[in-house]
């Protein structure tokens, strides 16, 4: 798992093609066949699952791109950005995400 | 007797026959294979039988082929399963059970009774052998849990009523077996007190009528209201303390084939120092609470989760805290009327 202090990763879903959703009123059970494994999550987080399963991302850029989307205001800004990590954390920790391959920043850690 | 002929299980024809849900029982009856009623096996047969080691017997869609070398556990046996249907002996068992002393001293010095499945590496540990009864039981349970994957079985009691089941899934000590025993001797169906085999393919949940393991003070307070005719011995000093079994209503034997659709999920707690209640649980929660009572869905994979979250999706789900039995039958009762 790759330390949550290198803001520089692009992080990215490569699984997500495969993963199996249901909706359960708001809140989305995901299973991933490559680990037999079922997660519960929010709405936020499905959202970054989604946004990384498009594009690979950094946290940075992810949370401009939620506040954007949310229509966040200044002050909530941070929270969000926060948020963001956190979700990342989990992700990463669970097998959600990765790095990209290519990543030079990734190579080194 | 009660024989089956060729091509298939009963339960795999009532796939087909079943397909369509929501029917009373007493239809699902009228259009099941016509089989003449289990007649309890000649006693000098079976036992001799059991003594051999060729017993067939079957529940609900499992078929054992079963050795009891102990008087004892025989006579425990013929009392408790003297009602269920024999299998024949042409064709294939799930299951291969002998309970049988560890040796031949210990068929006499501190007799004992053990477990052969013949699997290695079982977790079986030798009883005394008055308990060799207990040692099937226990048995059967590794059996289906550790290699019944052509169903999504949870640990749960499953009544049914009018072709509607509902699930309750418990840890031991939450009342499950009490509550799901009363149910089964109030007019509901038993399909059981322990496993709830759900069939992914169809959604329908599948009869596995064992005897209910009933524990301490709920002997009594069963035996009150189903006979004690309907409950074996005794065991004394188990693990779990006392303990008994109900044999299951004629009903539940005579409809071991017929399913029933899913209709209510309730987790049910004897608080008996709380007021009564019932909370309604959100679908996350239902389908959490619901995974985590599965047996095997990690083994089932996709099948499992595509299974729990289809029946979270036709399925109510409540916590039902309880104060006495009679108080919980009641609550199920209003519950499902309520879901109907």
């Amino acid at each position: 798992m790759i330390s949550m202090t290198r803001p520089d990763i692009r992080w990215h879903a490569p699984g997500s093609a495969g993963f199996i959703r249901r909706d359960l009123a708001g809140v989305a059970a995901l299973h991933d066949p490559r680990s037999g494994e079922t997660h519960l999550l929010d709405l936020l987080s499905l959202r970054i699952l989604d946004m990384l399963a498009d594009k690979a991302q950094t946290a940075g850029e992810l949370a401009e791109n939620l506040a954007r989307e949310l229509d966040a205001r200044a002050e909530e800004r941070a929270g969000l950005a926060h948020r963001v990590a956190e979700t990342l954390h989990e992700f990463d920790r669970i097998g959600l995400i990765a790095p990209r391959a290519d990543d030079p920043v990734a190579r080194q850690s | 007797m009660q024989r089956h002929g060729g091509g298939g299980r009963p339960w795999e024809k009532s796939l087909g026959e079943t397909a369509e849900i929501q029917r009373d029982d007493h239809a699902a009856v009228a259009q099941a294979p016509r089989v003449a009623p289990p007649r309890p096996p000649v006693s000098d047969a079976a036992d001799a039988a059991l003594r051999r080691g060729d017993f067939r017997f079957r529940i609900g869609p499992f078929a054992t082929r079963l050795a009891l070398s102990s008087p004892l556990a025989r006579r425990d046996f013929r009392a408790i399963y003297g009602e269920y249907p024999q299998y024949p002996a042409d064709r294939a068992v799930d299951f291969h059970l002998r309970i049988a002393p560890t040796s031949l001293l210990r068929r006499w010095v501190r007799p004992n009774a053990m477990v052969q499945a013949g699997i290695g590496n079982a977790p079986f540990v030798p009883l005394p052998a008055d308990l060799g009864f207990l040692a099937l039981e226990s048995a059967m349970n590794w059996m289906v849990a550790t290699t019944a994957d052509a169903w999504l079985m949870f640990h749960a009691g499953v009544v049914a009523r009018k072709g509607r089941a509902v699930m309750m899934p418990g840890l031991s000590g939450a009342g499950k077996s009490t509550l799901t025993a009363g149910l089964a001797v109030s007019g509901w169906r038993l399909f059981s007190d322990e496993f709830a085999l759900l069939r992914p393919e169809t959604g329908l949940f599948h009869p596995y009528p064992r005897p209910v393991s009933l524990k301490n003070r709920s002997i009594d307070i069963i035996a009150e209201r189903a006979g004690a005719d309907r409950i074996s011995r005794r065991f004394l000093k188990t693990p779990k303390g006392t303990v008994a079994y109900l044999k299951p209503p004629e009903e539940a034997l005579r409809l071991m084939d017929v399913p029933a659709s899913p209709a209510l999920l309730l987790f049910p707690e004897y608080r008996p120092e709380e007021r009564a209640r019932i909370e309604e649980l959100r679908p996350a929660e239902l389908f959490a609470l619901t995974r985590s009572a599965s047996i095997n869905c990690d083994r089932l994979g996709e099948t499992a989760f595509t299974a729990i979250a289809d029946l979270v999706a036709r399925c109510r789900g409540f916590r039902l805290f309880y104060g006495n039995l009679d108080q919980g039958m009641t609550m199920v009762g209003e519950l499902m009327e309520r879901v109907a």
